[in-house]
């Protein structure tokens, strides 16, 4: 089956500005795909070129197997979305909206089908409030209800988080996995909420300046990088001075009253460990420190370096 | 001196005639058509109803919005008459064939609208041809009477002729002002002309 | 096309600025109805106080076809600014509240959208000239009557009751067309901007700034004067003149014509390009 979305030496000046430089990616059926970067990357000039909203400078989108550029109306009408903020018209009810949203793209039986996206996004109750009177978490919920409209095959969500308390953010990342697991829908989620990421994506790119850094499943790309790992011990001066004596001393990053920091690998855990014993030494703890977050420090770090 | 003397007791007997002619008629009704011939008017024919009472209630009733002249549809050459006044006899002039004697008349009232008034007088019929008037408020008139019987005072066709000053039209001046620049209109005054045309008298005689 | 134009209608009758067009125009129609009931014979004796030296006016001066046309006047002073409201919104305003991520993103063609959004903001227009009609000739009906009309165009012209009805309808038709170009021209700047102050400003900034430029500056600009589109937009008082021919009312619908395919074209082709950035 061809990728659902497919993006090939993407590219997006402005003037002298690269806002997208050669970008490559892929996004498979059935995937909740992550696409990181900090802010300022790209990641939303991609987006918005996806969504024809941009027109890019070189490249290709194949959306589906096919070239947006080529078949706009096939490939936008097997897709829903959500770019950054959810904007409504918020002089119409919730209802009112979706329902004019529906029309835009032909849905029939549009009236039971507005209900129904309401009622999975748990809008159903404040339907006929207009869009004004809604939260952010509302907007939210009901950015992603006009995604699903057209029973997309795909759906591209932009920083759906953003603004929402943990709460929300939670409910959010439910029920994308939801709309992937029970619906088969495929997801593309943008966030620089790293950890939300790391909780729900399967695959993932991150990019910088407009250029993609590294591509791949998630826990893969995580798991093949180095860790940060504290060692609590019950004399932390002591373990300095010993550590300091041999080779563990080039991977201590830093130390606290509490906590020794490694930058070592899975399998060096347990070899650190025997050692620490060997010598003596009271390990109250050893905690992973290490996650995407500072996956994706390290990653962007090394591209600023090189 | 006496020769003079008699002109003027002649100018005003023949006036006096004039009035006289006209006091007969109680009440008349009269068809009227008017027609405005000014520069810068655009306005059709009007038909028009003309009623008189004696001795100088006029009443109109037009189809629709008629321009009437201030003056000479009234017979304003009545109220002229009733006054006090001057007459002096300065001649005889041929008007339409008509022999006529023309007689000015001056106002002795201090307060009269019409300064000065001349008028051309139909010895035979006694009756009016011209006349031509100079008033403090609306300039000055000449209207010409023609008449198509011996048998009444009353005209078949009215023509009073005036100037009147020019106007600016402000969309004939953005038109202008288009494609030749400001211009100022033109201070010279217009001609204008109203003939009125009666028919179907209907005459009731003291 | 239907759709999407019912979709635009649905929105713009939803706006609260809407009513302020028609809350305006009824406004407007009643101050200067009411105001010539009260005070119409002074004004009308200013205007004509030449031919009053001179003449009696016989009949019914101030009736409602007078009435009409003074408003009818208001014709290129207001409603070009009630006009631009609505369509200088019509881009800009989802610009300016990010909707257009939401309407782009569904399969529609961009050249659609402006099509039937210009579509419904004409409608709009229509109705905005309709209404001032209907409530002018309705209401000067019940307060003046009818008579024949006494206009003061290139000369002092009346015109009887029933060759005045046509002339109106011709005049409002050509506001309409009038009032399409307002339209088109406020589209145009609005497809520019992302907020909709700049457009609806800068429209009736543009009529009235081109307009004072071409009329003070008319000897130097002559022959450019006729090309230019301001100079048309009261050209519905050609209906109210005598000595004018179908040539001059011709040229005055092309060049209106130009500049709406013009401004229309411009407006499309910009925005099929355009990035949608808000």
């Amino acid at each position: 089956m061809d990728p659902y979305i497919e993006i090939l030496n993407l590219s997006k000046h402005y003037g002298q500005i690269r806002a997208v430089d050669d970008l490559s990616m892929k996004v498979l059926p059935g995937d909740i795909y992550g696409f990181l970067g900090p802010n300022g990357s790209g990641k939303s000039t991609t987006i918005r070129m996806m969504l024809s909203l941009i027109r890019p400078t070189s490249g290709q989108i194949l959306l589906f197997g096919q070239d947006l550029a080529k078949d706009r109306y096939k490939t936008l009408s097997r897709l829903g979305a959500l770019v950054e903020k959810p904007d409504f018209y918020n002089y119409l009810s919730a209802r009112k909206n979706l329902e004019i949203l529906g029309k835009l793209s032909s849905i029939s039986n549009l009236k039971h089908r507005v209900d129904e996206v309401l009622e999975l996004v748990g809008l159903l109750p404040r339907a006929s409030s207009t869009v004004r009177t809604y939260s952010l978490g509302m907007k939210q919920r009901l950015g992603i209800a006009q995604s699903l409209l057209h029973y997309p095959d795909l759906i591209i969500l932009d920083e759906p988080t953003n603004g929402l308390d943990p709460q929300g953010q939670k409910e959010i990342r439910d029920l994308v996995k939801s709309l992937n697991q029970d619906k088969n829908i495929t997801i593309l989620i943008s966030s620089h909420i790293l950890f939300e990421i790391e909780q729900i994506a399967n695959r993932m790119i991150i990019i910088d300046k407009g250029k993609a850094l590294v591509e791949g499943n998630v826990q893969e790309l995580v798991n093949s990088q180095d860790r940060q790992v504290a060692f609590i011990l019950g004399d932390t001066v002591a373990g300095l001075t010993l550590l300091n004596e041999t080779a563990w001393a080039g991977r201590i990053i830093k130390s606290n009253q509490e906590r020794i920091y490694f930058k070592i690998n899975k399998d060096e855990i347990p070899e650190l460990n025997a050692f620490l014993v060997e010598h003596k030494m009271q390990i109250f703890a050893v905690e992973p420190v290490r996650s995407l977050e500072e996956f994706f420090l390290q990653i962007t770090e090394d591209e600023k370096v090189s | 001196m006496i020769g003079y003397s008699l002109s003027a007791q002649d100018a005003e007997s023949l006036l006096k005639a004039v009035g006289q002619n006209m006091d007969k008629i109680s009440r008349f009704e009269a068809d009227a058509l008017v027609k405005v011939d000014v520069d810068f008017i655009n306005i059709k024919d009007r038909k028009m109803k003309v009623r008189f009472e004696s001795p100088d209630k006029f009443s109109f009733e037009a189809e629709g919005l008629a321009l009437l002249p201030k003056k000479g549809l009234q017979m304003d050459y009545l109220q002229l008459l009733k006054g006090k006044y001057t007459a002096i006899d300065v001649g005889e002039e041929l008007v339409k064939n008509r022999k006529t004697r023309i007689i000015k008349v001056i106002p002795e009232a201090e307060d009269s609208d019409v300064i000065l008034a001349q008028l051309w007088i139909d010895t035979e019929l006694t009756r009016i041809m011209r006349m031509k008037t100079y008033t403090r408020k609306s300039g000055s008139y000449i209207i010409d009477f023609e008449y198509n019987t011996n048998f009444r005072p009353l005209p078949d066709l009215l023509t009073v002729s005036f100037e009147i000053n020019n106007m600016a039209f402000p969309s004939k001046a953005m038109n202008e002002m288009m494609t030749k620049g400001f211009q100022k209109p033109d201070s010279i005054p217009k001609k204008a002309t109203v003939i009125v045309q009666y028919s179907n008298y209907k005459i009731v005689n003291k | 096309m239907r759709k999407l134009v019912s979709i635009e209608l649905f929105k713009i009758f939803s706006k609260p600025r809407t009513y302020i067009g028609f809350g305006a125009i009824i406004i407007i129609v009643l101050a200067i109805e009411f105001g010539i009931l009260l005070e119409g014979d002074t004004m009308m004796g200013i205007i004509i106080q030449n031919i009053k030296d001179r003449f009696i006016f016989e009949g019914n001066i101030i009736n409602l076809y007078l009435v009409s046309y003074i408003i009818l006047n208001t014709l290129w002073i207001h409603v070009p600014i009630l006009v631009a409201l609505v369509t200088g919104d019509m881009l800009a305003g989802e610009a300016n509240s990010g909707t257009f991520r939401l309407i782009l993103t569904r399969p529609i063609s961009r050249v659609q959208l402006v099509l039937a959004k210009f579509i419904a903001g004409w409608i709009y227009a229509v109705m905005l000239v309709a209404v001032m009609a209907i409530l002018s000739i309705g209401i000067g009906l019940v307060l003046f009557g009818p008579g024949d009309l006494l206009v003061v165009t290139n000369k002092v012209n009346v015109f009887s009751a029933n060759d005045v009805l046509w002339r109106f309808g011709g005049a409002y038709a050509y506001g309409i067309l009038s009032m399409t170009t307002v339209a088109a021209l406020s589209f145009l700047l609005s497809a520019f901007a992302d907020n909709s102050i700049g457009p609806i400003i800068g429209t009736v900034a543009m009529i009235i700034g081109i307009t004072i430029i071409s009329t003070v500056g008319a000897s130097l600009l002559g022959p450019v004067n006729k090309y230019i589109f301001t100079s048309y937009l009261p050209s519905w008082q050609l209906f109210f003149q005598t000595d004018s021919g179908l040539s001059t009312m011709g040229h005055a619908i092309l060049i209106q014509a130009i500049y709406i395919t013009g401004f229309l074209g411009v407006t499309i082709w910009y925005f099929r390009k355009k990035d949608i950035l808000s």
